[in-house]
């Protein structure tokens, strides 16, 4: 082993001098610069890694001086030499990081702990867990057992591969939610076919569990502080707390992010023994899904990507999809007549909301079981509130009445819409894998505080920096390019989080695979809120290569506001 | 959409990682470490913006006897103004409820 290593050393050190070899003149001193970090690093394996890098740097700045390519690779015999010493490095490189999978994907079948369970639907369901590394970079440090649920359908076509659910947060549950699942929306997501329900890592009843009382702690914010500087300092205290009691429990944040779920889904599809399969991906599902379409496109049939959330760099930014989906709101109103006649100019009264809870925060008493027995509503927290509202059809359709609620100081009106979307609240996510997951994906989280100016006041949720002091960025999730797997991306155009540019965005690096469908007057989850999103849905899944019918999107309603 | 330069994820976060230790001088292993690139997508990158005038760049004895001496890097002001640019216009991180489901 340590002949391997001391060869793995030398190697390195050849690898670097021809990487200054293949630098173009002027750039000698980057060339020393990168050499010398060697003798910094101490890791051999790291070394050799880094030297293959310095290789590929070199070619990558010699290569943008093409004419200079062909003289030095082609009637040199020493850049003949080069390129095969670049091939060999790079084999070796592989060979030495240790990436022989020792792991053996199995699924171990247990009785189904769920909530809403019926005698058919239990003779549908088959439950158990999978287990993967913790580490995949030391596979024998440790493990994690994921929770996942195989829906049968009702009446089942045996060669049909199965699909996919990758649901969103990151850290929704989803398991827990199989017997919904399956009475309701398995026959649209999967018609004939299983349908295959993973709670990732972190999330739902996958392991680890991470800082289980944070969304709690997180209500308890709204409930005890009453400025909004308050709310976003204490809100700031709930992940510290988190990340020390991750620290306690010695789980690691690096073990997370995008990536670790895409591998640990892999090994889910081989325990199953399914050889192909289809991703229904919904918001940061969709992040899961196109990064898996990217890293291991042979193992997919059709993948639908349902509100899509890409990787950093988003094009726009929270407080920009958050501002458009509530102008988009106002303008609703303004063209609904019982609306606009209710609230002749629903922007003013939502200002004058926001000014008048500024001033003075309303607090509002909730009934027992609500979670909390009050909530401080000033402006932020009323935003985030508005904002919740914003993602769901039925809420939309009440939210003209809530601002009016809220402008009026009607706390006895406003009550119920809290009360309902703090079970939202409560129930949808788990914050703490969703942290840990966006630190590790996201480099624009690591950055200082930014002094951000949303136009109605400071945001609640500050979540610049949070990482900067936890969690370093890993791997990135990834958008496949020039993708062959046939993908189906829906958006909707009032979606608060993520709207249509989104969409297009991540469609125009697939290329010609991939296929926008823009739904007006939807937000987030397409297939959830409108029938015609469910149909494309099952008609898509049915006959991926098929030009998608997309007639019933011109019949889909405005929201009926009230 | 024109691609603008310096614009790429991985352009942002060197910049982004270098604001935030500006004005101490940074070395290439910890700049890979902190931005997530590997040597072979950090060093053209620093090559090209140390070309922009963006990045300035020196030597420095090592700290023990034995090494040779390292290059570390830090933004120029000019890379200062970009970076604190990108900053601004990342208030994504304003995150109100990260996207989730209402299921």
């Amino acid at each position: 082993m340590n002949t391997l290593l001391g060869w793995l050393r030398r190697l390195a050190v050849k690898a670097a001098r021809h990487a200054s070899w293949v630098l173009p003149a002027e750039y000698a001193a980057w060339a020393d610069a990168m050499h010398r970090e060697l003798h910094y690093i101490e890791d051999d394996r790291a070394a050799l890694r880094w030297a293959v890098g310095c290789v590929v740097a070199s070619y990558t700045k010699r290569l943008s001086v093409p004419r200079q390519v062909c003289a030095r690779l082609f009637l040199n015999p020493a850049g003949a030499a080069g390129m095969l010493m670049l091939v060999l490095v790079l084999a070796l490189a592989g060979h030495a990081s240790g990436q022989t999978d020792t792991f053996v994907p199995a699924f171990k079948e247990t009785t189904c702990a769920l909530p809403d369970l019926s005698p058919d639907i239990s003779a549908r369901l088959r439950c158990g867990t999978v287990t993967v590394p913790r580490d995949y970079d030391h596979p024998g440090a440790g493990t994690l057992k994921l929770a996942v649920v195989v829906i049968h359908p009702r009446v089942k076509d045996p060669q049909a591969a199965p699909v996919l659910f990758l649901q969103g947060g990151p850290g929704s549950p989803l398991t827990i939610h199989a017997a919904r699942i399956a009475r309701y929306e398995s026959a649209t997501l999967a018609r004939n076919r299983d349908l295959i329900l993973v709670d990732q890592r972190g999330a739902g009843r996958s392991e680890p569990a991470l800082c289980p009382g944070l969304r709690r702690q997180q209500l308890g914010v709204f409930a005890h502080e009453d400025s909004p500087d308050e709310q976003r300092a204490a809100w700031r205290v709930t992940y510290r707390d988190c990340q020390r009691e991750l620290a306690r429990n010695g789980i690691d944040p690096a073990w997370f992010g995008t990536r670790m779920s895409v591998r640990d889904l892999e090994i889910v599809r081989r325990a199953l023994g399914v050889p192909r399969w289809n991703i229904y991906g919904r918001s940061y599902g969709t992040e899961v899904a196109m990064t898996l379409e990217a890293l291991y496109p042979s193992t997919l049939r059709a993948v639908v990507l349902d509100s899509v959330y890409p990787p950093d760099p988003l094009p726009l930014t929270r407080t920009q999809t958050f501002a458009a989906a509530l102008d988009a709101l106002f303008q609703a109103c303004r063209s609904d007549p019982s609306c606009a006649a209710a609230h002749p100019d629903l922007a003013a009264t939502y200002r004058e909301a926001m000014a008048g809870l500024a001033e003075t925060p309303l607090t509002l008493a909730l009934p027992p079981g609500s979670g909390t027995s009050k909530i401080v509503l000033g402006p932020a927290a009323f935003r985030a509130g508005v904002d919740l509202a914003l993602y769901d059809r039925p809420l939309l359709a009440m939210l003209p009445r809530m601002i009016q609620a809220a402008h009026d100081r009607d706390a006895a009106s406003l009550q119920p819409f809290l009360a309902h979307l703090i079970q939202q609240f409560l129930t949808t996510e788990s914050p703490g894998d969703q942290i840990v997951v966006e630190c590790r994906d996201r480099p624009s989280l690591q950055a200082l505080p930014a002094k951000s100016k949303p136009v109605d006041g400071p945001g609640i949720i500050d979540m610049h920096g949070i990482c900067r002091d936890w969690i370093a960025p890993g791997p990135p999730a990834l958008i496949p390019t020039a993708t062959g797997v046939p993908t189906l991306l829906l958006t909707g155009a009032i979606d608060p989080v993520t709207p249509p540019p989104f969409a297009r965005m991540v469609a125009a690096k697939m290329g010609a695979r991939a296929h926008v469908v823009e739904f007006p007057h939807v937000g987030h989850d397409v297939e959830l809120s409108t029938p015609c999103g469910a149909s494309l849905v099952t008609q898509f899944i049915r006959s991926p290569e098929a030009p998608i019918n997309t007639a019933c999107v011109a019949e889909v309603r405005p929201v009926a506001l009230r | 959409m024109p691609r603008r330069p310096n614009n790429s994820r991985q352009a942002r976060a060197l910049l982004a990682t270098l604001l935030e230790q500006s004005p101490l001088w940074r070395h290439g292993y910890g700049l890979a470490k902190a931005t997530g690139l590997k040597s072979g997508t950090l060093y053209p990158l620093l090559m090209r913006l140390s070309e922009q005038g963006l990045l300035e760049s020196r030597w420095q004895d090592a700290e023990r006897p034995g090494l040779p001496p390292r290059h570390f890097y830090r933004l120029s002001a000019a890379g200062v103004a970009l970076a604190c640019e990108q900053k601004q216009s990342d208030a994504a991180a304003d995150l109100i409820i990260p996207p989730g489901v209402l299921a």
